[in-house]
């Protein structure tokens, strides 16, 4: 029967026939892709020490309104959803908030092709040096972003080799549809948190890179293990 | 053949029916793709192999030269808050001082580790009550603890942020330059005669205005083979979870080839905490116990009282260990921290180490974790010289956490733990040190002070992997049985070697 239903295809139209045996070849060639991870939780204390010197520390929090601290104790908070632009800081130099709208968790439990859009409404201030935050501008943007999941992969980074999936996320210009930014996160189930971050910025050219070199429990996350792990980089 | 890291056989499957047909094929798909609504960049997204989306990428792109979308007010690109933190993090002197990262709330140990109930949910579902059920363990714990041990010193950092005793070094040095250690600065507080590693260990207290490390450099420059190090300290690495009912040792260790005829003669080491010798599944038991603490006494018995239970234990009813009959050598090192946590410090396992190798013993089993130590290496490096396996856990710090010693160490047996489900142990070291897995969550073991529960961590997967090791060292003559446990092990994971697994679940057959 296969037989047949292939002379039939190849006389009615060698174009079809090859792209659909194109298409059917890659299905089959593929391998299987199942779920590989949900969404992360996280248990207080526990500190990410990345290769460019980023480290964040999750405080607490629950849902999407986490808790987390840099190196010099800077706290803002961040989703669940990771890959959303944090969603409140402050700093010397600025604060403010931002509000999801869309569903960004879409893209849990991780499978190839898992989408999710969603747009990023940013309130903020700036000041400048002896400015008041009363006398700072206030500032609001609108950002769109798309993500998806990739494949899973074994990735090799200083904290040693996991499996991961990509989760690629785009932001883009609501004018010109243009994307402007592109963040690839890599999500390792076993860690629990991304293991690499990449980041390509269209308008400047600039890329940049970070991987993760130590997952720290609360135990063993004192400044001077950080600093410790550090210097090796 | 991969073009790009990506598959092209099935292409040049499909070629090879009607090749022109499916190079115009491919490119029908294109035009057809190209005309799609996908929101996106002047790139269309579309559903199709990375392959063919590369080629788009490369081939429609032709707006990467266009000004950066500055001006536009709804999007600015300028000083994206995203990375706000992140470059303040690369500043130093902000105006804002947010002070420095809090200390732990725990000084320093970290969340206690003797943390054994029994428990019917499961890990993975129910992490908060899992942290519940620490609290309630961590409490009565700490008082057992303080019950037990009087805090007879003080805990630091030394410069890798590993904790130490505060104030006290190491020294292992021959006889004969004993004299060094008369300059000036140096307080001998203690000296040991190591007969079994040929060796003398000096426990050296500095005053508080005196620099531990230039001391120790000094030290180690006057007698070029000093060892010289802190004296670390180091936790047993259990933890808490509860899944489903736990297994016995024996049970737990069927896909392990074990039980088998297990040698009566073989003598077991055990370094860790004491023992409840009182308990059913130990009271008839060959157990000789040494106790090596110095600072303060000797904290809660419950760690080495399962391990001791699943090592040799036997209540003649319910229970039964692994390897009953074997004589085991317990050398008690644990006292309590004055946070309340159990410790073992560097100078306690290098003392138990030789002692151990003076008894006999054919394998020594170490369920516990810390850093990287100069003596500790050293005996340990002694003892596998003598042909003495070690065997260490590797730690429940995390997947991605640095590694941990003595199992970190080349010459040390590197344990994980698995569950029932053939899953590792979600907390368990991983690296390229891990040599063999074992069952280490929810297994059932004696409690302290009767009864029984369940245990998890990889503690416990330890001695599993202690028994084999001693038994087919015994049976084979080898002075080293890893080849041939590598060669036995069942391969989890990916194929071949992984850090996950090591070379797989150990097992004798």
């Amino acid at each position: 029967m296969m037989t047949r239903i292939y002379s039939a295809a190849r006389q009615i139209s060698p174009f079809l026939f090859a792209g659909l045996a194109f298409l059917a070849a890659i299905a089959i060639d593929n391998e299987a892709f199942g779920q590989t991870g949900n969404a992360p939780s996280y248990e207080a204390g526990t500190t990410f020490v990345f290769d460019n010197g980023t480290v964040e520390r999750f405080t607490g929090g629950a849902g999407n309104e986490l808790l987390w601290r840099s190196r010099s104790g800077r706290e803002y908070t961040r989703s669940r959803d990771f890959f959303v632009p944090i969603l409140s800081w402050r700093t010397s130099r600025s604060q403010g908030a931002r509000v999801v709208n869309g569903d960004p968790s879409k893209v849990w439990p991780l499978e190839q092709r898992r989408r999710a859009r969603f747009s990023v409404v940013t309130t903020s201030r700036s000041r400048g040096a002896g400015e008041d935050w009363d006398e700072a501008e206030l500032n609001r943007s609108v950002a769109l972003w798309r993500c998806r999941a990739g494949r899973p992969q074994l990735l090799a980074v200083p904290a040693g080799e996991f499996e991961s999936t990509a989760i690629v996320c785009e932001r883009y210009s609501s004018s010109s549809m243009r994307v402007l930014r592109r963040l690839t996160w890599y999500y390792a189930p076993a860690v629990g948190h991304y293991i690499r971050r990449e980041e390509i910025n269209y308008s400047t050219g600039e890329h940049a890179e970070r991987n993760l070199v130590a997952a720290l429990p609360l135990a063993q996350a004192n400044d001077a293990r950080i600093d410790a792990i550090l210097a090796n980089y | 053949m991969r073009l790009l890291g990506l598959p092209i056989q099935p292409f040049l499957r499909a070629s090879n029916a009607a090749p022109w047909a499916a190079v115009a094929g491919m490119l029908s798909l294109l035009l057809a793709a190209s005309s799609s609504h996908a929101l996106g960049p002047s790139v269309n997204v579309i559903r199709v192999p990375d392959a063919i989306n590369l080629v788009l990428l490369v081939a429609g792109d032709d707006d990467l030269d266009e000004p950066p979308d500055v001006d536009e007010p709804d999007t600015p690109d300028i000083e994206d808050p995203i990375d706000e933190v992140d470059i303040v993090e690369d500043e130093t002197g902000d105006i804002d001082e947010a002070g420095d990262l809090d200390e732990p709330e725990d000084g320093g140990e970290g969340e206690p580790e003797e943390g054994e109930e029994e428990s019917g949910e499961s890990e993975e579902e129910n992490e908060g009550s899992e942290t519940e059920d620490d609290d309630e363990t961590e409490e009565a714990e700490q008082t057992a603890q303080g019950e037990a041990g009087v805090n007879a010193f003080d805990q630091d950092f030394d410069d890798e942020g590993y904790l130490t005793v505060s104030g006290e070094f190491l020294v292992l040095l021959d006889d004969d330059a004993s004299d060094l250690l008369n300059l000036d600065g140096i307080i001998v507080e203690e000296a040991y005669a190591l007969n079994s590693l040929d060796a003398s260990l000096y426990r050296i207290s500095v005053d508080e205005d005196d620099d531990v490390s230039e001391i120790a450099i000094a030290l180690a420059d006057a007698a070029g083979d000093a060892v010289v190090d802190y004296n670390h300290l180091y936790e047993p690495e259990s933890s808490t979870a509860g899944v489903v009912t736990p297994c016995p040792p024996l049970e737990c260790a069927i896909p392990l080839g074990w039980p088998n005829d297990t040698p009566s003669a073989v003598r077991i080491g055990l370094i860790d905490t004491g023992i409840d010798e009182t308990h059913p599944a130990l009271a008839n038991a060959n157990i000789h116990v040494e106790d090596f603490v110095q600072h303060g006494q000797a904290g809660s018995n419950g760690h080495g009282t399962a391990i001791a239970s699943i090592l040799v234990g036997d209540d003649g009813e319910i229970f039964q260990g692994l390897a009953v009959g074997a004589e085991l050598y317990v050398a008690s090192v644990f006292t309590a921290a004055p946070s309340g946590e159990l410790v073992a410090t560097a100078e306690s396992l290098v003392r138990a180490i030789d002692w151990s190798l003076s008894e006999g013993a054919g394998a020594l089993n170490l369920s516990l974790a810390g850093p990287p130590n100069e003596l500790l290496e050293f005996a340990i490096a002694r003892t596998v010289e003598r042909g003495v396996p070690i065997v260490a856990a590797v730690g429940n710090a995390g997947p991605a956490a640095p590694p941990l010693y003595p199992a970190a160490y080349p010459a040390v047996y590197a344990v994980t733990a698995i569950g029932p489900d053939l899953m590792v142990y979600r907390r368990a070291n991983r690296g390229a040190h891990v040599d063999f897995t074992a069952p280490g969550v929810d297994v059932l073991a004696a409690a302290a002070g009767g009864g029984y529960r369940s245990y998890t961590g990889t503690s416990f997967a330890t001695p599993f992997v202690s028994v084999i090791v001693a038994a087919t060292k015994d049976r084979s003559g080898a002075h080293d049985p890893r080849p041939l446990l590598r060669r036995q092990a069942i391969d989890l994971g990916r194929e071949g070697y992984d850090q996950t697994f090591g070379y797989g679940l150990i097992n004798i057959e």
